[in-house]
């Protein structure tokens, strides 16, 4: 009899927690999209990502001090053998070669940020999204720093200049960005030659095009494959004229007025380390200008 | 319990943080293990529907903190999977490589089903995994080969702190 009372309370705290969070969860989501009065997703972020970004660089410490510690006894090694031999300057030769590539690319990411007019904040990834059918991007600045909501992000590759995207989520000491390749990132775009005017909107994944919609049939003859696409900067949102990408293929459908032209992106994500979030509205201490 | 609860909370805690600083940089691989999702089946089928449904629920918030998914989908998704898996306590002995990785494969699947079934819901905001998607295919594996390993794991940790109170 006993047993019997025991198994309906514990049956009656399964049902009634499975019912408060079940409505917890589903309030929480139905929210998700509008403001609520305690944004729990964002004090939830900030602890977390905080948590996030120590993880990082403890793991990005010790694999630092598992590199150094091997580094060190292969230079020893090496070291050895010079002494010996006096006569092998690869490696040091390698090793100015990293050092002159690096200094090179952050001399161009550090010529950008001064040269901005606008106030500008490099910021270093420090995680992708955990869940593959969203893709965000978190960077170790947040409110702290300055960083605002929607505020544009770009980076420079190779020498070129890209968009990333936008900042979605203030945390205290790191912040989320919608990358372009979002397939809810929308940017109003122009073909940079013909100057019209479409919509970029990303397809989910960085290994996919990006997809331009809304131009018109008509100027199918003035495009072709290569051409920069660059944001038109009439949303507000993004800085003009900072290259979103290349067309790669452009197909006509006949039920359609406008062509579907893919995008390959302007940015490498793949080998994306550091961003620049731009506040368009402060002018940059730091410029030349 | 409570000591209980809050081992959990701090295994949960560590693989959310696992998956986010660590997997997530991992640019080659195409998707990430869930091995949060592994973890809730586990405490489901060991423990019941009401650990099931709270690690479930605890997991998912630790989710929708880090994504980029809509504030509330994973903790709905991981509560309600956590509460059906609580059904089938103990029906399955968690051990061995065959039952953890075939009951990882069923639910992963139960997730994707369930995802599909709240995006009807929610269309705008909520996206789902094409059923025959690449990325899904490749989270289903890495899932199953994960799952004996993350079981071996969270056995050792049920070993070392016991659940004291059986629910």
């Amino acid at each position: 009899m006993p047993g019997k009372k025991r198994t309906s309370f514990h049956c009656g705290l399964a049902e009634f927690l499975f019912i408060i969070f079940f409505l917890f969860s589903g309030t929480m989501l139905a929210f998700s999209s509008k403001s609520f009065v305690i944004n729990f997703s964002q004090i939830g972020f900030s602890i977390m990502t905080t948590m996030q970004s120590g993880i990082h660089a403890v793991v990005s410490k010790a694999s630092d001090t598992v590199n150094a510690v091997k580094e060190t006894s292969r230079l020893r090694r090496e070291n050895e053998i010079l002494m010996e031999k006096l006569k092998n300057y690869e490696y040091m030769q390698r090793s100015n070669a990293e050092i002159r590539k690096e200094n090179e690319r952050l001399k161009k990411l550090l010529d950008f940020s001064v040269q901005q007019e606008q106030k500008n904040y490099p910021a270093q990834i420090i995680g992708r999204d955990v869940d593959s059918l969203y893709s965000v991007i978190t960077v170790n600045k947040g409110s702290i720093n300055g960083i605002r909501k929607n505020l544009p992000v770009i980076a420079i590759q190779d020498g070129n200049t890209g968009i990333v995207g936008k900042v979605i989520n203030v945390g205290r000491t790191t912040s989320q960005i919608m990358p372009v390749y979002n397939n809810h990132c929308s940017i109003s775009a122009r073909i940079q030659n013909t100057r019209d005017i479409g919509l970029v909107t990303g397809t989910g994944s960085y290994n996919t095009p990006l997809i331009m919609q809304y131009i018109r049939k008509r100027v199918l003859e003035e495009l072709h494959y290569g051409d920069v696409v660059v944001s038109s900067g009439e949303n507000d949102n993004y800085i003009q004229d900072i290259p979103i990408g290349t067309i790669s293929k452009i197909t006509v459908v006949d039920y359609d007025s406008s062509l579907n032209i893919e995008l390959e992106s302007a940015i490498d994500f793949s080998r994306l380390e550091t961003v620049i979030i731009v506040d368009r509205k402060e002018p940059n201490e730091r410029s030349e200008n | 319990m409570g000591k209980y609860l809050l081992s959990i909370f701090l295994i949960l805690l560590g693989f959310a943080l696992l998956e986010s600083a660590v997997l997530s940089n991992i640019i080659f691989l195409p998707v990430i293990p869930d091995f949060l999702l592994i973890c809730v089946i586990y405490y489901s089928f060991q423990h019941g529907k009401t650990i099931g449904e709270t690690s479930g629920f605890m997991s998912g918030l630790f989710i929708d903190f880090l994504s980029g998914c809509p504030f509330g989908l994973n903790c709905l998704l991981r509560t309600v999977i956590g509460y059906v898996c609580g059904f089938f306590n103990r029906t399955f002995a968690m051990e061995g490589f065959l039952v953890p990785a075939a009951l990882s494969l069923v639910a992963t699947i139960f997730k994707v089903l369930l995802t599909q079934i709240i995006s009807l819901f929610y269309p705008s905001v909520v996206n789902s995994y094409h059923i025959f998607s690449l990325d899904f295919g490749f989270e289903l594996l890495m899932n199953t080969l994960f799952a004996p390993v993350i079981v071996k794991f969270l056995g050792f940790f049920d070993d070392l702190f016991p659940l004291q109170e059986k629910l």
